[in-house]
C-alpha cells in the first residue's frame, strides 16, 4: 500500500477542512462532495479519508458527533471548530503562496 | 483542544483499542451502507448494489489498519499482534523455544536460589529486632582472628564503652534444659542472655512482658523464662493462658514472663526454644562462679550503638578497654583482641566463610546464565540468517524497520519472560531441596529463606538485557536497507554472521569448559574426603545425646548411672558394644581441662603448656569406634575415682608432645593433677576430615564426671536402635531429656555437606552448560553444512572422497570446540585458585579435573558434529547443484 506523499497529505486535509467549513457533514457525503466539487478530478478514497479525519480529529481541528442521516441512518458527522478554522485559513494562505509560486515557476518554463 | 484532552483520546485509544476499533467499525459500515443506499437509488440490486459499495471502499482491513495508526492504538495492538507473531514462531520450532527458555530459566532459577539461600543467612536483618542497622556484634579475637567467647567480667567491662548504648552478652550456644511434662522430661534448648538482651535489641513481647535488667541484677534476680514463638506453638499449642504459669526446668520453678514475637529469635541463626537471664541459668548450673571468673570464657556480646556514634569509634573504645585488661589480668585473660561488627544472623569468620562459598556458587549459576544467554543469542541469528529473505521481502514490501526490528525482539522478550516465570518456580525448588538435604545439626539453626524479589528482578533484568542485545544484533542486520543482496543468494553477510556465531560459540565452550573443571574439581575433592579414613568406623554407630545433670545427678550418682546406661545399652537386642564420648569426633565442638605440662619437653613459644584436645570416655569406646591401641592398654572398669589418674594419648600427641613413639607410663601435669598414660590409641580425625593431625587425650569419665555425654551404640550392621534408646533412657530415669538422636553416618555427613552442596550445584549446572555446548556445536555445524551444500555438492562432483567431507565437517567442529576447550582451560587455571579453600585434598589446578572436563568436551563436540558430518557425507552432488 503505497503512502501519499506529505504533500499530497496536507492537501487531503486542506481539502476536508474546506468541505467541512461549508457545511458538518458525514465521512460517505464528503467524499462524494469532493468529488463532485472536484469535477470528479479527486478520487477520494476511503482508505485515505477516514486516516485523515481521525487525524484531524485528534489534532483537534474537527470533532465528530453521531446523528441521523436524511434518510434516518446514523452516521458520524463531522463540523470544524475553532482551531479548525483558525488553521483552514492559514493553510490556505500558504497554499496560495506555494501554489502561486508553482504557477510562476511553470509559467516562465 | 489543549494537550490534555488529546492525551486522553490517545490514552483511550491504547487501552481501549477494542471500543475504539468498535466505533470506527460502525462508522464505516454505516458508510458502506449509505454508499449502498446510493447505489440501489440508481437502480443496481440489493447485492450488486453492496458489491460496489464494498469495491469503492476498498480493502477494509488494511483501512481499519491505517485508520487505528492515526488513532495512535497501533502501539498497544501492535505490541499485542508481535507478541503473538513470536509465540507462533517460538511454537513452529519447539525445540528452539524449550532449549532457549529453559537454559535460560535454569540460569535464573539457579542464580536467584542461591542468592535466596544467602540472605537467608547472611543477608537479612534478624526479625524482630528494631533498627539493626545500629546493631553491632562483639567478639575476641586471637591473632586477630576468630570471633571467639569472652568472660561475664570481661563483658561488664566492655559495656562501660560510651559508644554503645546498650550490650548485651549472650551465651552462643543455647544449652539444654529439662522441662517437666506430663508425659516425662524433653529436652529444650534455653538461651542464656544478660538482663538487658530485649533492651538492646528492642524487642517487643507478642504476649505478656520480657524481663529486665533488675531481674538479673544481684538484689532483684528472679526464675523467669520468655518462650520463643514456635516454641510456644510447638509446646503450648500457642495457650495464652500460659504467661505467669510456673514450668520446671532441670528441677527448679521458673515462671513464664511473655512470649516473643512470631520470628523473633535473637540476633543470630541459632534459635533458642526459651530465654532467661543469666544469674538465674548460672544458678541453675550451681556454677555461679561464671560470673566472676576472667577464665570461664562463654559469652559474646551484641550491642547498640550510641546516638551520632560509628561502629569505628566503638572497635577503637572497646580495643583500648581490651589492651587495659591484657595489662590488668595478664595471665587471667587468654583473649588477645576484639572485633566489633555490623550485626549479622552468622557472626565472625562464618559470615565470611559462607559468603565466600555462597559467592562461588553464584558466579558458578551466573556462568551458566551467561552460558544459555550465548546459546539463546547463536540460535536467535541463525534463525534471523534463516528468515533473512523473509525479512527482506516484507522491507521490499514497505513494513517498516522499526516495526520488524521490535518484531524480532519482542521475540526474545517473550522467551526471557517465559524463562522468568519457570526460573521462579525452580528457585523455589532449588531453595526447598537445599533446606531438605541440610543434615540434622547438632545446634537449633533456624533459616527464614524468602524469596529474594530483588534478585529475581536482577536476574531478569539481564536476562532481559541479553535478550535485547542478541535480539538486536540479527534484526537490525537483517533489516537493513541494503536488500539486493538478501533477496539474491545468500552471500557476503552471511560470512560475517557465521563468524559472530563462531565467537559466540567459542566463549560459549570457554565457559562451560571452566563450568565443567569446577564441577569436576568439586566432585573429586567429595571423592576425596569420602575416602579419607576418618580413624574411626562411623557406620552403624546409634548416638544419643544426653546431660546427666538434667536428672539432678551429683558426680559419684553421675558415673553410677552412666555405667548402668552404658551396660543396658549394650545388651540391647542388635547391640554389639556401647560406650559414653564428651564430644562426638566431626562434631566440631571441642573441649579442653588446660593446658598439658611434661618434664623436660617446654612448650614452644614460652607458652606455659601444650594444647591438646580432650575428649571423656567409657572403657569400652575404642571398641565401639574401633579405633586401634596402638600401645599399651585401653581403660578398665579398674580406672576409677581414687586410682592413679590415667590418660590414653593419641601417635600425634606421643611424638609431638612426649618426643618419643611409646610414652606409656610417663606422665604429664594439668588442672593440678598428674596424670600417667597407659596407652596410645591410633590417630584418628576429630573435628573436620581434612585436619591436620591434631594433639588427643583421652580420659576415663569415672576419673573425670562430666555430665554432658553422647551414648554411643555399635548394632549389627543395618540396625538402628533410635526408638529403644529413648526407651531405655526414660526407663533409667523418667526425669532424663534425650536432647538428640543421630548417627556416627550423620556427624560425617554433616562434615561433608558443603562439598556435597557445591557438588549438587556445580555438578548439575555443569551438565546444563556441557548439553548447551553439544546444541551450540551441533546447531553452528548443522548450519555450516546447510551454507555450504553447493560447495560440498561441488566437491563430491570433482570426486572428493566421502570419508574426506565427513572428517572436513567434523574438522571444523573440533577446531570450534579446541579453541573454547583451550580458552576455558587457561580461564579455569587463573580462576580456580580461588576455589582452593573450599577443595578438599585437590589442588585448584588438578590434572585429573583439567583433562576430565577437556576429554568430555572434545567428545560432546564430536558427537554434536556427526551427525551434521553424515548429512553433509550424503549430499547429493546433483541435488545441491540444482538448489536455488
Amino acid at each position: 500500500m503505497p503512502k501519499s506523499a506529505p504533500l499530497l497529505n496536507g492537501t487531503l486535509d486542506l481539502i476536508v477542512l474546506q468541505m467541512l467549513r461549508a457545511e458538518p457533514t458525514n465521512g460517505y457525503d464528503l467524499t462524494l462532495r469532493i468529488q463532485a466539487v472536484s469535477r470528479d478530478v479527486l478520487q477520494v478514497n476511503a482508505g485515505s479519508l477516514y486516516p485523515a479525519l481521525y487525524r484531524l480529529e485528534e489534532r483537534g481541528l474537527i470533532r465528530a458527533a453521531w446523528k441521523e442521516t436524511d434518510t434516518g441512518r446514523r452516521a458520524k458527522v463531522y463540523s470544524l471548530t475553532a482551531g479548525g478554522r483558525k488553521h483552514l485559513s492559514e493553510q490556505r494562505a500558504t497554499w496560495e503562496r506555494f501554489a502561486g509560486a508553482i504557477a510562476a515557476i511553470l509559467k516562465r518554463a | 483542544m489543549s494537550i490534555i484532552p488529546r492525551a486522553v483520546l490517545r490514552l483511550r485509544a491504547v487501552f481501549l483499542f477494542g471500543r475504539v476499533q468498535r466505533e470506527m467499525d460502525d462508522e464505516m459500515r454505516a458508510h458502506l451502507e449509505l454508499a449502498t443506499q446510493r447505489y440501489m437509488a440508481r437502480g443496481l440490486t440489493a447485492h450488486d448494489a453492496r458489491v460496489a459499495a464494498r469495491r469503492e471502499f476498498g480493502n477494509l482491513t488494511a483501512m481499519a489498519d491505517d485508520a487505528r495508526q492515526a488513532r495512535g492504538a497501533r502501539w498497544a495492538e501492535s505490541l499485542v499482534t508481535d507478541v503473538r507473531l513470536a509465540l507462533r514462531g517460538l511454537r513452529r520450532t519447539p525445540l528452539f523455544a524449550v532449549v532457549a527458555v529453559l537454559s535460560i530459566s535454569i540460569g535464573i532459577g539457579a542464580t536467584t536460589g542461591i542468592v535466596t539461600l544467602a540472605e537467608s543467612l547472611l543477608g537479612h536483618a534478624p526479625a524482630g529486632v528494631g533498627d539493626p542497622g545500629r546493631v553491632v556484634s562483639v567478639g575476641g579475637t586471637r591473632h586477630g582472628h576468630g570471633f571467639d567467647t569472652f568472660s561475664y567480667p570481661t563483658y561488664t567491662d566492655y559495656s562501660r564503652a560510651t559508644s554503645l548504648s546498650g550490650l548485651t552478652a549472650i551465651d552462643l550456644e543455647p544449652k539444654a534444659l529439662s522441662l517437666l511434662t506430663s508425659e516425662g522430661s524433653v529436652a529444650v534448648r534455653g538461651g542464656t542472655v544478660s538482663g538487658n538482651f530485649f533492651t538492646v535489641l528492642q524487642a517487643h513481647p507478642a504476649l505478656g512482658r520480657f524481663f529486665g535488667p533488675s531481674e538479673d541484677s544481684e538484689a532483684g534476680e528472679a526464675s523467669v523464662v520468655v518462650l520463643s514463638d514456635r516454641y510456644w506453638h510447638r509446646r503450648f499449642n500457642g495457650d495464652s493462658s500460659v504467661v505467669g504459669r510456673a514450668i520446671t526446668l532441670n528441677g527448679t520453678q521458673f515462671t513464664v514472663l511473655g512470649v516473643a514475637a512470631p520470628g523473633f529469635q535473637g540476633p543470630f541463626v541459632i534459635a533458642p526454644d526459651l530465654w532467661m537471664p543469666m544469674r538465674a541459668s548460672v544458678r541453675l548450673d550451681k556454677s555461679e562462679g561464671m560470673l566472676t571468673e576472667r577464665r570461664d570464657v562463654w559469652l559474646v556480646a551484641v550491642g547498640r550503638l550510641a546516638p551520632g556514634r560509628t561502629r569505628a569509634q566503638a572497635q577503637g573504645e572497646l580495643s583500648a578497654i581490651a589492651a587495659r585488661l591484657r595489662q590488668s589480668f595478664p595471665d587471667e585473660s587468654d583473649l588477645d583482641g576484639v572485633r566489633v561488627d555490623p550485626l549479622s544472623l552468622v557472626p565472625g569468620d562464618g559470615h565470611d566463610v559462607i559468603a565466600g562459598f555462597m559467592t562461588v556458587l553464584l558466579v558458578v549459576a551466573g556462568l551458566v546464565l551467561l552460558v544459555a544467554s550465548t546459546n539463546v543469542a547463536g540460535m536467535l541469528l541463525a534463525r534471523a540468517a534463516r528468515r533473512r529473505r523473509e525479512i527482506a521481502m516484507r522491507v521490499a514490501l514497505g513494513a517498516s524497520r522499526s516495526r520488524l526490528v521490535r518484531q524480532l525482539i519482542t521475540e526474545s522478550l517473550v522467551i526471557s519472560v517465559a524463562a522468568a516465570v519457570i526460573g521462579l518456580v525452580l528457585s523455589n525448588w532449588l531453595v526447598r531441596m537445599v533446606m531438605a538435604l541440610v543434615p540434622r545439626l547438632p545446634v537449633p539453626i533456624v533459616v527464614h529463606p524468602a524469596l529474594d524479589l530483588r534478585v529475581l528482578v536482577f536476574s531478569l533484568g539481564i536476562t532481559l538485557l541479553t535478550a535485547v542485545a542478541v535480539g538486536v544484533l540479527p534484526a537490525m542486520e537483517s533489516t537493513a536497507p541494503d536488500l539486493v543482496p538478501a533477496l539474491k543468494i545468500d552471500a557476503g553477510a552471511t560470512g560475517r554472521r557465521h563468524r559472530i556465531r563462531s565467537v559466540l560459540l567459542v566463549s560459549q565452550i570457554a565457559v562451560s569448559m571452566l563450568l565443567l573443571i569446577v564441577a569436576a574439581l568439586f566432585a573429586r575433592s567429595l571423592v576425596r574426603a569420602r575416602a579419607i579414613d576418618p580413624g574411626f568406623a562411623p557406620h552403624d554407630v546409634d548416638v544419643v545425646s544426653l546431660d546427666l545433670a538434667l536428672a539432678g545427678y551429683d558426680d559419684q550418682r553421675g558415673v553410677a548411672q552412666a555405667d548402668a546406661l552404658v551396660d543396658r545399652a549394650a545388651h540391647l537386642p542388635g547391640a554389639r558394644a556401647a560406650a559414653l564420648s564428651a564430644v562426638l569426633p566431626l562434631g566440631g565442638t571441642f573441649i579442653g581441662y588446660g593446658a598439658i605440662v611434661v618434664d623436660g619437653r617446654p612448650a614452644p613459644n614460652g607458652q606455659d603448656g601444650w594444647d591438646s584436645g580432650w575428649d571423656v570416655v567409657t572403657p569400652g569406646y575404642f571398641e565401639v569406634m574401633r579405633i586401634p591401641i596402638a600401645r599399651g592398654r585401653a581403660f578398665t572398669e579398674a580406672d576409677r575415682a581414687g586410682t592413679g589418674d590415667v590418660a590414653i594419648v593419641n601417635q600425634h600427641f606421643a611424638t609431638h608432645i612426649f618426643g618419643v613413639a611409646d610414652p606409656v607410663g610417663r606422665t604429664f601435669h594439668s588442672d593440678k593433677r598428674t596424670v600417667t598414660v597407659v596407652g596410645v590409641a591410633r590417630d584418628s580425625k576429630y573435628g573436620a576430615l581434612d585436619e591436620t593431625p591434631l594433639d588427643f587425650v583421652y580420659v576415663p569419665i569415672a576419673q573425670r564426671y562430666r555430665s554432658s555425654t553422647n551414648l554411643l551404640v555399635r548394632t549389627v550392621p543395618g540396625a538402628r536402635l533410635a526408638q529403644p534408646l529413648e526407651h531405655l533412657v526414660a526407663e533409667l530415669d523418667p526425669r532424663l531429656p534425650v536432647l538428640d538422636q543421630s548417627t556416627m553416618d550423620d556427624e560425617v555427613a554433616l562434615s561433608l555437606f558443603p562439598q556435597q552442596l557445591a557438588l549438587l550445584i556445580s555438578g548439575s549446572l555443569g551438565l546444563v552448560a556441557l548439553l548447551l555446548a553439544v546444541l551450540g556445536i551441533y546447531g553452528v555445524i548443522a548450519y555450516s553444512v546447510a551454507q555450504r551444500t553447493r560447495e560440498i555438492g561441488v566437491r563430491v562432483a570433482l570426486g572428493a572422497a566421502r570419508g574426506a567431507i565427513l572428517r572436513m565437517v567434523l574438522r571444523q567442529g573440533m577446531v570450534l570446540a579446541s579453541i573454547g576447550v583451550l580458552t576455558g582451560g587457561l580461564l579455569a587455571f587463573g580462576a580456580t585458585r580461588l576455589l582452593s579453600t573450599y577443595l578438599f585434598g585437590v589442588p585448584p589446578t588438578d590434572v585429573v579435573a583439567f583433562g576430565g572436563a577437556a576429554a568430555l568436551l572434545a567428545v560432546a563436540a564430536v558427537a554434536a558434529s556427526w551427525l551434521p558430518a553424515r548429512q553433509a557425507m550424503r549430499v547429493d552432488p546433483m541435488m545441491a547443484l540444482r538448489a536455488d
